[in-house]
């Protein structure tokens, strides 16, 4: 052994079998790829920076507001004196104040008209079975159905207001129909009233079905001045046809007086839409 | 996302990489490993496999101004006193390495490379394991000194005394 350092410098070094290798970085590049969703996963649940939290205090804030919001909105259950309810007037308000056309309006008073009547008739469900806070109950029930009567008041007012005789027609059909619906239910809770004898509802429930009743009539008259209206225009065209068939001289006359009609019905309208 | 990004980048991709340490060391460790367990290549293979991945799990906290090596191979040895601790294999490093034909086969080895490796086994611990870490793992006097926390003289000395004892030994 004269040259033991080089003896064992010779010493046997065997490599890595390839299949190993592979099992090895598979398992490196697996751990990698969790380890890095794990960061990326614990920097959005632990966030370090202080505008990163208040984003996701805000985030998170909107997120509950905006589902509790979507669910007092859209649910008949939550009633007056429910934790709820003042944010869902709320977005009643914000609704109504978001409806620009007449014909918007109109559909959200209807929306909303039947909406307190659905509470109304919860709430005196829900009294019937738990027979508790029955005063306050009735008040808000009271206060539903003025509610009521005043949005639909408003509806037959704003549909008086739309110029545009079709437009005007089509909404007058919407609110007739609304307020079909809403004596049905009306009924229902007068219903309700009277099994649980309970007069002052029953009264409020009939005052409001009057209430009804002579929007329905003011809606009926419309219509039919409005179909006055048209009558008399087929017959001023009948009239004007009729001389032009015999003269051009008369022709000349009716378009004169044609026309005057027609500017008269014209500022007729347009006071109405003012 | 962009931490997930910065993370790939820094494990996945450049010099100082894991991907590319990895990639160094590899067959140094598993070197290392097969010298000392007896050479079974099982063992030897697994024991790679966990160091590295051990490495991999606290390699973000390895500072890059220190070496690579050093670190890897400290993890190493602290790896390979756990397995025999846990697993109550106390392979004596004082034993044949070389039990049976069938090892000396496996790595094929002439007669006097055994006659070396069975000399080395006959060595005290310290000189033994003094000479691997020169000869088969290949660190230089500064690393050997590094790792085992010793001056770079008191490294020479030792594995030229070492030496002096294996030789002695051969020549008997």
């Amino acid at each position: 052994m004269d040259n033991l350092e080089k003896y064992l410098s010779n010493l046997p070094k065997p490599k890595l079998s390839r299949l190993v290798d592979l099992k090895i970085r598979f398992r490196i590049y697996r751990f990698m790829i969790w380890k890095g969703m794990g960061n990326s996963m614990s920097t959005l649940l632990h966030p370090h920076s202080f505008w990163l939290r208040v984003s996701y205090m805000t985030l998170i804030i909107m997120i509950v507001l905006g589902s509790s919001a979507v669910y007092a909105a859209n649910n008949d259950n939550i009633t007056p004196g429910h934790s709820l309810y003042p944010l869902k007037k709320t977005i009643e308000t914000v609704e109504q104040n978001l409806s620009l056309t007449k014909n918007a309006q109109v559909n959200t008073l209807n929306k909303l008209s039947e909406r307190r009547l659905k509470e109304a008739i919860n709430l005196a469900s829900e009294d019937i079975e738990k027979n508790d806070n029955e005063q306050e109950s009735n008040s808000n029930i009271k206060q539903n159905l003025d509610e009521l009567v005043e949005n639909l008041n408003e509806a037959v007012t704003i549909s008086q207001e739309i110029g545009d005789q079709d437009k005007a027609q089509q909404v007058k059909e919407n609110i007739k129909e609304k307020n079909e619906n809403v004596i049905k239910y009306l009924e229902d809770l007068g219903d309700i009233a009277r099994q649980k004898r309970d007069h002052e509802i029953s009264d409020k429930v009939d005052e409001a079905k009057q209430a009804i009743r002579k929007y329905q009539k003011i809606l009926e008259d419309d219509e039919k001045s409005s179909n006055k209206k048209e009558d008399s225009k087929k017959s001023l065209w009948e009239r004007r046809s009729d001389n032009n068939d015999d003269n051009d001289e008369p022709l000349k006359n009716s378009n004169e007086s044609g026309r005057d009609d027609f500017s008269d019905e014209g500022r007729d309208e347009d006071n109405g839409s003012d | 996302m962009v931490n997930l990004f910065v993370y790939y980048i820094a494990m996945g991709v450049g010099q100082d990489s894991f991907i590319s340490y990895y990639e160094k060391y590899k067959d140094k460790i598993y070197l290392y490993f097969l010298y000392r367990v007896n050479f079974n290549r099982d063992t030897a293979e697994d024991l790679t496999s966990e160091v590295f991945l051990k490495a991999l799990k606290s390699f973000e906290n390895f500072d890059h101004n220190r070496s690579f090596q050093a670190w890897i191979y400290a993890i190493a040895h602290n790896h390979l006193v756990n397995y025999y601790r846990t697993a109550k294999r106390e392979v004596e490093l004082t034993e044949n390495i070389f039990s049976t034909k069938e090892d000396i086969k496996k790595i094929e080895v002439n007669y006097e490379l055994d006659l070396v490796l069975k000399e080395i086994n006959g060595l005290e611990d310290s000189d033994k394991e003094i000479l691997l870490m020169r000869f088969v793992d290949e660190l230089t006097n500064p690393e050997i000194a590094d790792l085992l926390d010793k001056e770079e003289g008191a490294i020479r000395t030792k594995i030229s005394r070492s030496l002096d004892k294996l030789r002695k030994k051969l020549e008997k």
